[in-house]
Order: C-alpha cells, then structure tokens, then sequence
C-alpha cells in the first residue's frame, strides 16, 4: 500500500495539468542573430521568446565593447505577437562587438535572463 | 502603461512578489539551464517529476553461472516547500530474471530526501545545495535486493556552467559540469559506509544558440544536451574498497517544459554489471503546467 502513494500523488498531479502549459520564457531567436556580424547598425534589437512577455517588466541593453551602455528605447512588445520583445537602438553604434543583456517576465510571472553578443562590422 | 500592465503590477506588489535575478523553479543560473540528469541529480530545487525511470542491465555473473537480467521503473516527485528548499520522494520496482531461475520481483526501499539550495551566481553560472537522502530500510522488497535496513546520505550538489570563458573558446561556452558528493551511512553493523561522488558533463544545444551562436540548426538538434555522467561509490570500511559505477554517455532533449533523456550504462568494473545497460527518463516541471507550483508551497516567493 505504501507503494502506492508516490504513484497516486503524481496521478492526481498531472490530472489537475491545463492542457496548455505556460512556462518560463526562453530566447527562440533575435535579430540580429546570435553571435552574427551585421554590416550595418541595427535600428532594433528584436527577441523572440518561448513565451508571451510583459513588456513592462522586460528589459533589453545594449553594452559596446567598452563596457558602456548604447542608448535604448523602452521595450515593448509586438501588437500582433506578444512573444516578440523589441527595443529600438536610439544611440550611435562604433563598429565592433557589442553584448545584448535582456531581462523579462512571462506571462505566468517566470523571470529569466540572459545575454548574446553580435558584431557590427561596416 | 495599459490598464492590463497595471493589473499585473499591483497583483505583484500586492502579492508581496519581487522579481530577484537569482531566484528559479528550474535549475537556471543566468543563460544556463541545467537539465535533470538521470543518474546523478541536479543542483537546484524545483517541483518537478520525473515519472518514469526505466533500468535495464545484466547484472554480475551469478553462482550459477547466469547472468540475471534487470529490470526496473520508478518515479520521483520533488517538490518546492520554500524558496530554496525542496522535499522529494522517490520508489521504484525491478524485477531481476535468469534463464532456468526462479524470478524475484518487487518494490525498492521508499526513499525520501530533503534539498535546500545556498548559492546561486548568476554571472558565473554556478548553484550548489546540500541535501540528506534517506532509504527507508524494510519498505522495499527484500527478496528484489531491497535492504532491510535504512542508509542516509548527505549529499553536496553543484553545477557550473562554462558561458564565462573567454570569447576565444566560445564553443566550449556551452559546457557545463554538474555533480554530487555522498556519504552512504548504512544503519547497523552490516554494510560498510560509501563514498558516492558523480559527475555530469554536459553541452548545451540551447545554449550555443541563444547564447553563443545562432547556426541556423534543425530546431530539433538545437533542444539537445549530448551527456556523460558517470556515478561511482566505494565502500570506505567493514572490509570493503572496491570502486563500482557506471559511465553513462547518453543525450537529454530539453523541451521548455518537460524532457527526456537516454543513456548508455557502462560498467567501471564488472562487480556492478556484466555488460551496457540502458537508462531513461522522462521529466516534468511541475511548476510550467500547474499554477500552485509556481511558488513555493508553504510560503516565501521566487
């Protein structure tokens, strides 16, 4: 009998399970790419996540290689895609390696962060 | 600001929710998600299952002659008690069988354990937490190898992730190493006490593009964490020395909200197996599909 009560938890666990799960937010893809080099500044850093974020709890930067901040516009969300985070570059970019540090909220209150770097080369 | 915005950030503050950077349900320190291993366990606390588990191998050559064949599956189920601090339990069954033998059948020992995370370093992607696991001796079948009597094992857990190296070594940047440290204490006079260290080295697909670089892979290849993790033990008194454990190289696909992984059981020496066997898990995180796990059950906030 006391066989049974990890199985029976777990049962009534995932019976209780919506059908559609909402979980922390994790980059899908950005652009400018991962790890790319772009022959021109980008006017944007736009990211797309796993999940839909709250903008007003989602950050984007951009750091130069001297370690100081780029100018951004605050970050929203896409009207027609609430997974997209887009944060316009408001500051002129010198050519070399820059580093995109985000921070959002999903939806479901799941905090993640995370970091990429892109190389701007005319 | 909208009206939704709003909505969120007062049911937040009112909620007495803070939003730290060093805070997860899931094994994350920074851009680095460490999956749940199957042989060795991971270095954070989360509510989570990992239902089944499945075991097979041949096991050492028998008195007479045979070599038994195992096979098991169990579950556990952890969960996120307090901020930091998780509670699991865990049961499993086997059956052992041998050409021309009567077969032995039945539950493993019931085995709880107790895990509270003490460091987190997001920049550096590192956890560590402690732990004690307890086999509950006399729960389990003896007739199947279940011990009559109860073994506790404190148990230090850690993880680093390698994003932190130079850019000059950017394709390693997605190496992480997990493990955990042991002391078997067996209760009684019987069995001797074990050192059980296990290690985990892991290269995260996910990483190298969201983190390192974006190849343009197979959306598939780009969830795969290729693995070797390899537990060992070693009895430390009572007349007993020997190293035993396995090498298991194998593979986890990492979804956002569950897994699976597979690997290889290969024997360090042949007192443990007679030859590869195989593992595999699959893993749920309990807190993405159920609302009541997305904060610890008796209080405090992520």
């Amino acid at each position: 009998m006391k066989h049974l009560v990890l199985p029976a938890i777990t049962t009534m666990l995932l019976a209780g399970a919506p059908s559609m799960a909402l979980a922390h937010a994790f980059l899908d893809n950005a652009t400018p790419k991962v790890g790319s080099t772009v022959n021109a500044p980008p006017a944007s850093i736009r990211i797309q996540f796993t999940q839909k974020v709250e903008a007003a709890f989602s950050h984007i930067h951009l750091i130069g290689a001297d370690g100081k901040d780029v100018a951004m516009g605050a970050a929203t969300t896409d009207p027609n895609d609430q997974t997209q985070l887009i944060a316009p570059v408001t500051g002129k970019l010198a050519p070399g390696r820059y580093e995109v540090r985000w921070d959002v909220l999903s939806v479901d209150t799941h905090h993640t962060n995370g970091h990429f770097p892109f190389t701007f080369q005319p | 600001m909208s009206f939704r915005q709003l909505r969120l950030g007062a049911a937040l503050f009112l909620g007495g929710i803070t939003i730290p950077a060093a805070a997860h349900a899931h094994a994350i320190a920074g851009d680095r998600i460490f999956p749940a291993t199957i042989a060795t366990d991971d270095p954070s606390v989360a509510s989570e299952i990992s239902l089944p588990t499945v075991n097979w191998f041949p096991a050492p050559v028998d008195s007479s002659g045979n070599v038994p064949q195992i096979k098991s599956i169990g579950g556990e189920l952890d969960l996120l008690v307090l901020p930091n601090f998780a509670l699991g339990i865990s049961d499993g069954w086997s059956a052992q069988t041998a050409r021309g033998e009567n077969g032995a059948y039945g539950f493993d020992n019931i085995e709880v354990s107790a895990k509270y995370k003490f460091f987190e370093d997001d920049d550096h992607e590192m956890l560590m937490s402690v732990g004690l696991v307890a086999d509950i001796g006399g729960t389990g079948a003896v007739n199947a190898g279940a011990d009559s009597l109860s073994t506790f094992t404190p148990t230090f857990y850690f993880g680093k992730g390698m994003g932190d190296l130079p850019d000059s070594m950017a394709l390693l940047k997605p190496l992480a190493i997990t493990g955990t440290i042991g002391l078997g204490l067996p209760q009684g006079g019987g069995n001797p006490y074990t050192f059980e260290p296990g290690i985990a080295v892991e290269y995260s697909m996910q990483y190298l593009k969201t983190a390192v670089k974006d190849y343009d892979l197979p959306e598939f290849l780009n969830h795969l964490v290729p693995l070797v993790e390899v537990p060992l033990s070693v009895g430390l008194n009572r007349g007993s020395s020997t190293w035993g454990g396995t090498v298991n190289p194998g593979v986890i696909y990492l979804a956002n909200t569950w897994q699976m992984g597979i690997e290889a059981t290969i024997p360090v020496t042949a007192n443990d197996q007679h030859g590869v066997g195989i593992a595999a898990q699959f893993h749920v995180f309990l807190d993405d599909w159920l609302p009541e796990f997305r904060q610890p059950l008796l209080g405090g906030t992520l």
